[in-house]
């Protein structure tokens, strides 16, 4: 879980804390990722697959629809002394018509700008990994 | 004015249903016991005697307007009881897809 700052830039100051777990912050850059010119999918692997059921499963109960979080990890690294750092991993599969290099730098850009508007959170780094290029996905 | 515990939950979820764009999350089963009748509403909001916690999904983005409408609506109920000097926390455990297709959110964020 990660505390933000939700300040506003009259600079009224906030006396709440204000936290948002881990699938939050995947859930962003699973959205932004897919907006990506070049990425076919993104791929969750099976812990992925497993704890999204469970989530998807407890927020279906009151009529919600959880936004994916699959093919994302986030890692919280709370030693460092400037404050937690935030690390994402993400794996994806492009299309053979688009550079990969060029797709997955489209992604972390993409990514963190994404998480920056959504949450005012600004990422320590986005790790992107191309596990498959599918040749009959177009660009 | 005297508040109950449960009493303030149901005053806080009251307010919450007047904050466009959250809604109080299903806890995860570990947090709930088989014994007790499940009011799940009720489950998202944890009263102490100086913490409130609430348990949020977010149908809209960014986050901390949003957050903030909701703790000035929620702060200004708890001005009103004994839970006026405690601490507030305000938890989302999770985003609705709503969120992505709302109004305002950018479609793309390349450059």
């Amino acid at each position: 879980m990660l505390t933000i700052d939700v300040a506003d830039t009259a600079g009224a100051v906030s006396r709440a804390e204000c936290v948002l777990t881990e699938p939050v912050i995947a859930a962003i850059a699973v959205h932004a990722t897919t907006t990506v010119a070049g990425v076919v999918r993104l791929e969750p692997g099976l812990a992925g697959l497993a704890g999204s059921l469970a989530r998807s499963a407890r927020q279906r109960i009151k009529g919600l629809d959880p936004a994916p979080t699959e093919g994302v990890r986030v890692e919280v690294d709370r030693e460092d002394p400037a404050g937690p750092c935030v690390r994402l991993e993400i794996d994806l599969v492009t299309s053979a018509q688009d550079q990969a290099a060029a797709v997955a730098q489209a992604v972390q850009r993409a990514v963190t700008r994404a998480v920056a508007g959504a949450t005012g959170l600004a990422l320590a780094s986005v790790s992107v990994s191309i596990l498959d290029i599918d040749p009959g996905a177009g660009g | 004015m005297t508040t109950s515990k449960a009493e303030l939950a149901g005053i806080l979820l009251t307010v919450l249903k007047g904050v466009p764009g959250l809604r109080t999350a299903t806890p995860s089963p570990a947090q709930t016991s088989a014994g007790l009748p499940w009011d799940l509403e009720l489950l998202a909001v944890d009263v102490e005697d100086d913490l409130v916690e609430i348990s949020l999904v977010a149908l809209a983005l960014p986050l901390p307007p949003l957050l903030r409408r909701a703790e000035h609506a929620l702060r200004s109920a708890l001005d009103d009881t004994e839970w006026a000097p405690a601490r507030l926390r305000l938890i989302v455990t999770d985003l609705d897809a709503a969120a992505f297709t709302a109004r305002g959110y950018p479609e793309r964020f390349e450059s």
